[in-house]
């Protein structure tokens, strides 16, 4: 399968709107990439430069080594879903189906069996004789999909391809896209700007924003170890507490101060810090949620707090609680969860905190090895 | 007094029955969530108490009066859309104030007391730093606080919100959830809230209400409904993720009914046993928790194939077939999987439920092995 580098490719549509700024990324044979990012942030039109739908400004995308900048959209090969499944409202499933095979002048019977197999596989067989408009949504994404795997694609192209279903409907068409991807072992870039999506379907993740690669990485590894700010707050299900805290460092410990209390970090996180802690520093501390315990007692390295909101879900519980310093929030397990107007002492895991500068940059992010 | 209830209310357009014969109370002060997939009929339900909508049998009651042919402009019910409806070449101000300065009410209300009262709201809602902006240029979340300054500047007794958080993304999702449950508990509007999304429902209400197919399939308290699903619908719906529902056959075996999964017999805890009886299919809820994997010459092990898996946040789901059905494990441990891959599992039925195979209502001890009410089965299309 193809191997599809972006070499410091850059978009400006006018002089000072650059959408892509000199992106370098390489998709590896047969991976499944994902570029996550909020609207706006160049990855549409990432991908539509590499489709061949909009010029490069500067810099070059290789296929297999090979410059593309200048190939016609249409020779590139390369098969693409968008958000907007783009069927032919006046042709049944099938029609729909076999559009790509007529095109490329496939014998007739060699395209019914080709058509059968795409329906089983994308278990449509019982719809091959409506059109779109008996369709629902999912449905006709599944038919917009059949459409891209029809002919054998070594590439897919996916622009936020489930964008527009519901949630439930996401969720099992996410799999099917998973299933199928291992199947068929195309190397293939889809969009999205959701995260859960993203972490379901794809091998890896490529985080944009304001035109730039922020990370590339696995989930885990964005959760883990951002490489800053704008990433940490962006990826995670439950948005990331940031509080301001101070470090300072009596030569054999580094504490980090919040508030009143005091955290201590590992050796091996001062080390990372790596004397940049000499006086006091103001920094910005991270916690994810999940890595927030809350306790009824004090104590030096718990953060004090009461607690204004309980949101059940389910076997967990997300709390919400107001300290001197700002808001924490907390998934602890439903049994025994605290309620409104309690005082929590909220202990935090201190392996799993990130402390950010002021500039966003993640002070112990660990370049990945 | 602004309890809602709804009586033996129906709804058609044209040929189409969207409901028939609701039955439902929001007690006073209540948070109710109406949560169902897409056209499961809870916003034409809601509609109904604003008088957007009207019943064409049954009777819609506010406070205990009949409001069927009340106006929708003499209801006093606030009301905020996903797509907010805002005049966006007017200020925040102008927005808020604008339901006060309705023609209907004109003279009703000084000039002071207009002011007095936005500038409450927009401190209640924390855009009062917002005030003489246009709308037109605001954040998606911003304009949803101001949509719902303009639902409450009228201290409605009666709030009526639909899917007033989806299109924000997700941080400012969470962040407006929690801001709609202080607020709830400070004003105690009696609030009913329209929701595609469980989590959602889960987290701000004091009383769900699963729809399906024009149908009311639970009401109760967020974790009741999460801890007891009444019907698969429910149990396949509600929860992240929520629980595996599959069909099993029943074997009656020498020493009692045998579930039939994949390759394996299973042999129920005792006191599922007597649900069992004279059935020769069930439907069967699983949570991720009675789902393990094990090595395939475990005692009890049961043959699968992994159907799909995924990474969900720090953990792993493998979607698992056995049979016909597939049944979602979970795991902390990351490890490399593939589609297609053969897998052995454990099953633990005792935390499992049983639901009718045909009108998927729960089966629990001393129920009518012959339910009267139809119930809707399976989700339309069964999440993997």
């Amino acid at each position: 399968m193809p191997r599809i580098e972006f070499d410091r490719v850059t978009k400006r549509y006018t002089a000072d709107t650059t959408a892509v700024d000199a992106l370098s990324l390489t998709v590896e044979d047969g991976l499944f990439l994902c570029i996550l990012g909020p609207s706006g942030c160049g990855k549409s039109s990432s991908l539509r430069m590499l489709a061949g739908l909009e010029s490069i400004t500067e810099g070059e995308i290789r296929v297999d080594g090979r410059r593309i900048n200048e190939l016609e959209a249409g020779t590139r090969d390369f098969a693409m879903v968008f958000e907007n499944y783009a069927l032919y409202p006046h042709l049944d499933v099938q029609g729909n189906l076999a559009m790509p095979l007529i095109a490329r002048r496939m014998p007739r019977r060699r395209i019914a069996e080709r058509v059968a197999e795409v329906a089983r596989t994308l278990r449509i067989t019982e719809h091959l004789r409506k059109r779109p408009r008996q369709l629902s949504g999912g449905q006709r994404q599944r038919v917009g999909l059949g459409r891209a795997i029809i002919r054998d694609t070594r590439t897919f192209l996916m622009d936020e391809p489930l964008g527009h279903l519901e949630a439930y409907l996401r969720v099992q068409l996410r799999s099917e896209i998973r299933r199928l991807h291992e199947r068929l072992g195309a190397t293939t870039v889809y969009i999205t700007h959701d995260q859960e999506e993203a972490a379901a379907v794809s091998d890896r993740i490529a985080v944009m924003s304001d035109g730039r690669l922020q990370q590339l990485g696995t989930l885990l590894a964005l959760i883990d170890n951002p490489v800053n700010r704008f990433v940490a707050e962006f990826i995670g299900d439950l948005p990331i507490v940031i509080l301001p805290a101070a470090l300072s460092s009596d030569g054999l410990t580094t504490v980090l101060a919040v508030g009143e209390s005091r955290l201590p970090l590992t050796p091996e996180q001062a080390h990372r810090l790596n004397g940049a802690t000499g006086d006091r520093r103001a920094v910005d501390l991270g916690i994810r949620p999940r890595d927030v315990a809350l306790h009824a007692e004090p104590a030096p390295d718990r953060i004090a707090a009461t607690v204004s909101v309980t949101e059940p879900q389910g076997d967990a519980t997300v709390i919400i609680a107001e300290s001197p310093i700002g808001r924490i929030s907390a998934r602890v397990p439903s049994h025994g969860a605290p309620k409104a107007g309690d005082a929590v002492h909220a202990a935090i895991e201190i392996e799993r905190l990130h402390v950010f500068d002021g500039d966003g940059r993640n002070l112990l992010h660990r370049e990945a090895g | 007094m602004s309890e809602i209830r709804f009586e033996g209310v129906t709804k058609r357009f044209g040929a189409v029955t969207v409901f028939e014969d609701i039955d439902l109370t929001c007690p006073e002060h209540a948070y109710l969530c109406l949560l169902g997939p897409s056209g499961c009929g809870k916003t034409t339900l809601m509609r109904m108490v604003a008088g957007l909508e009207s019943p064409d049998a049954g009777d819609v009651l506010i406070g205990g009066e009949r409001v069927n042919d009340l106006s929708p402009a003499w209801r006093n019910v606030g009301m905020a859309f996903q797509n907010y409806a805002l005049y966006p070449h007017l200020s925040v101000s102008e927005n808020l104030a604008f339901p006060l300065r309705a023609p209907i009410r004109k003279g009703q209300m000084s000039e002071a007391e207009i002011t007095r009262r936005t500038d409450e709201v927009a401190g209640l809602l924390r855009i009062a730093w917002l005030l003489d902006r246009p709308v037109g240029a605001l954040s998606g979340g911003q304009q949803q606080r101001v949509a719902l300054g303009r639902a409450l500047i009228r201290n409605p007794p009666v709030l009526l919100l639909d899917e007033p958080v989806t299109h924000l993304d997700a941080r400012l999702r969470y962040e407006m959830r929690a801001e709609l449950k202080t607020l709830h508990a400070r004003l105690g509007t009696t609030t009913i809230h329209v929701t595609h999304d469980q989590s959602e429902a889960l987290a701000v209400a004091d009383l769900i209400a699963v729809m399906n197919s024009g149908e009311i399939e639970q009401v109760g308290p967020p974790m009741a409904v999460y801890d007891d699903p009444r019907t698969a619908f429910v149990a396949g719906f509600v929860g992240d993720p929520p629980m595996s529902v599959i069909e099993v056959p029943v074997h009656p075996g020498g020493d009692g009914p045998r579930l039939t999964l994949g390759d394996s017999a299973l042999t129920p805890p005792a006191a599922m046993s007597g649900l069992l009886d004279g059935r020769d299919r069930v439907l069967l809820g699983l949570r991720p928790a009675a789902v393990d994997l094990v090595a395939p010459d475990a005692p009890g092990a049961i043959a699968a194939t992994v159907y799909a898996h995924e990474m969900v946040g720090r953990e792993l789901q493998i979607m698992l077939s056995i049979g016909e059905g597939q049944v979602r494990y979970r795991t902390p441990e990351i490890r490399a999987v593939a589609v297609g891959e053969a897998v052995a599992c454990a099953i633990d039925l005792d935390g499992a439920r049983l639901f009718d195979a045909q009108t998927g209502i729960a089966l629990t001890a001393g129920s009518d092995p012959a339910p009267g009410r139809a119930g809707a089965a399976m989700p339309e299309t069964p999440r993997p």
